[in-house]
């Protein structure tokens, strides 16, 4: 189990190194532009990554923009003897699109290769990441939904409702607004879960980490306990609730937050240095 | 006295009628009428009245038998059949005004809300099943948080959240459904639901709470599926001494 305090000093050095992975062009690099029709509000991004990062990007505009960059360069890229190697795709990238929804397919033979993806704000997204990537949305406004089991996983400055799941990794969200009427839930087993709020947001949170601790510079009321009745056939049962459910500023947003072994860290907005 | 007149003039008159009677006869009627009319008839004795209730005292019971016969004849008399027959027609107006409407407005009352729960209950059972195809996994959590609200549940639901514990593409949806699950683990399919479920799941957190709520609900079905759980090798540590430890609970 990681201290929160280490893991936050972690997390800006792995989103620049991140960061400085996706500015490093390779020969190969090549965007796959795909126009979407203006008139709809919202698009929907489908995309599965079997091997490597995705990092999406909202910007002003109405195309998605995907750069796929091989992590690793091929061991023997230089010249055999009298022969120049030439160099060929290491992967192959397929979007499919339908009234703004986009499906992008990704088949990389085993090589790890890192997404970046700019796409309009107006925006929901789902990312699943399978191997040895980490997953990062930075400013949209649609739904988020991300699935990355060994990575980690940072969501900032979003609005929508998001449902974030890793097994293994640690999760970051940092929301710009929150006044989403859906659900939110972020669940991991064994990472560290930080969620930073606006200063003024309303939220219910339904929280539980079996074995981690929940540290939180937010002021919660918290609740008792609920009992929960439920009638069976032939019998009544009666539980104690195992969740941990308070409330910020009054209520609103409902946020459910599960880990098994990992933190679960709330922080205002006003408190952290890097958004 | 003007009595005794009235009626000796009437009897003269009629025997002057009589046609067919001999003068002898006539005297002697006018003779015996006037000996009725004209002799004081003596008073009874009061020892006669004695006698007369003596003999009713001993003939008829007491008080009671007097009561019973006054009531009786009262009973009997047309008057108090026509009063019980118009008071039976207000009593039963009366009742039947007001059961009418204390029955009305309780029954109906009761039976619009009954109507109404049941539909809404209705209604919400199919928000929930609609609301579980869709593409959000927020509106599908929503709509599992939805059911652990419900107090009873059908087997539609039942099995529409077990469908969604197996087959959701996502982690968390199936998370939420699993702790819903657990809230009616009293019926029969729910717990078989989640025994055969163990194989399926994949997320260590959930293959983690199936070993918690199994060893909870001393279910000794879920051993085997637990053991083919045990022989994928990729299996988390932390999740494979648990079901370790229910596994030994269990047998």
């Amino acid at each position: 189990m990681k201290s929160p305090h280490k893991s936050r000093k972690l997390r800006p050095v792995l989103i620049s190194i991140f960061a400085l992975i996706g500015c490093c062009v390779f020969a190969q690099s090549k965007d796959l532009i795909i126009e979407l029709d203006k008139g709809k509000e919202f698009g929907y991004l489908q995309f599965d990554n079997p091997k490597g990062s995705v990092n999406v990007n909202g910007y002003e505009g109405n195309m998605i923009i995907v750069t796929g960059t091989p992590r690793f360069k091929d061991k023997n890229d230089e010249n055999q003897g009298a022969y120049r190697k030439i160099s060929q795709p290491r992967f192959s990238l397929t979007a499919e699109e339908k009234g703004n929804n986009v499906l992008l397919m990704c088949e990389s033979y085993g090589n790890t290769i890192d997404f970046d993806i700019q796409v309009p704000v107006m925006m929901s997204v789902k990312i699943k990441c399978l191997d040895n990537g980490n997953v990062s949305i930075y400013g949209i406004k649609g739904e988020i939904e991300i699935d990355n089991k060994y990575g980690n996983i940072f969501a900032g400055n979003i609005e929508g409702s998001s449902v974030i799941n890793t097994s293994y990794g640690d999760i970051r969200v940092i929301f710009k607004e929150l006044n989403h009427e859906k659900p939110s839930m972020f669940s991991s087993f064994d990472g560290d879960i930080e969620v930073v709020f606006p200063d003024d947001a309303q939220a219910n949170l339904k929280i539980r980490s079996l074995r981690g601790e929940i540290l939180s510079r937010i002021d919660l009321e918290t609740y008792d306990r609920k009992v929960q009745m439920q009638s069976g056939q032939d019998m009544k049962r009666y539980s104690l609730e195992n969740w941990t459910r308070a409330t910020m500023n009054g209520g609103g947003t409902e946020i459910i937050i599960s880990s098994y072994s990992g933190d679960i860290i709330l922080n205002h907005k006003k408190d952290v240095t890097f958004q | 006295m003007k009595k005794k007149n009235i009626t000796e003039r009437k009897i003269r008159d009629l025997l002057n009628d009589q046609k067919g009677l001999s003068a002898e006869q006539k005297r002697d009627i006018e003779e015996i009428y006037d000996m009725l009319l004209n002799d004081d008839i003596p008073e009874p004795p009061d020892s006669l009245d004695d006698r007369f209730y003596s003999i009713m005292k001993d003939k008829i019971p007491e008080d009671n038998g007097n009561y019973r016969i006054r009531l009786s004849g009262f009973l009997k008399s047309d008057s108090f059949r026509v009063m019980t027959r118009i008071a039976a027609g207000i009593a039963l107006f009366i009742i039947g005004w007001f059961g009418a409407r204390i029955t009305d407005s309780a029954q109906s009352g009761e039976k619009q809300l009954a109507e109404l729960t049941r539909e809404v209950s209705g209604l919400r059972q199919s928000l929930v099943i609609t609301m579980l195809s869709q593409d959000s996994p927020s509106e599908r959590i929503q709509a599992v948080n939805m059911v652990s609200e419900m107090n009873e549940v059908d087997s539609k639901i039942i099995e529409s959240m077990l469908s969604t514990l197996n087959n959701d593409s996502n982690d968390n949806v199936r998370l939420v459904a699993l702790e819903t699950l657990t809230l009616y683990v009293d019926y029969p399919e729910v717990r078989e639901g989640l025994v055969k479920s163990i194989s399926i799941q994949k997320s260590p957190l959930i293959q983690y709470r199936l070993a918690e709520i199994m060893q909870a609900l001393q279910e000794g079905r879920s051993v085997p599926e637990f053991q083919k759980v045990l022989n994928d090798i990729t299996l988390d540590y932390s999740v494979r001494e648990r079901i370790n430890e229910t596994i030994e609970v269990l047998l």
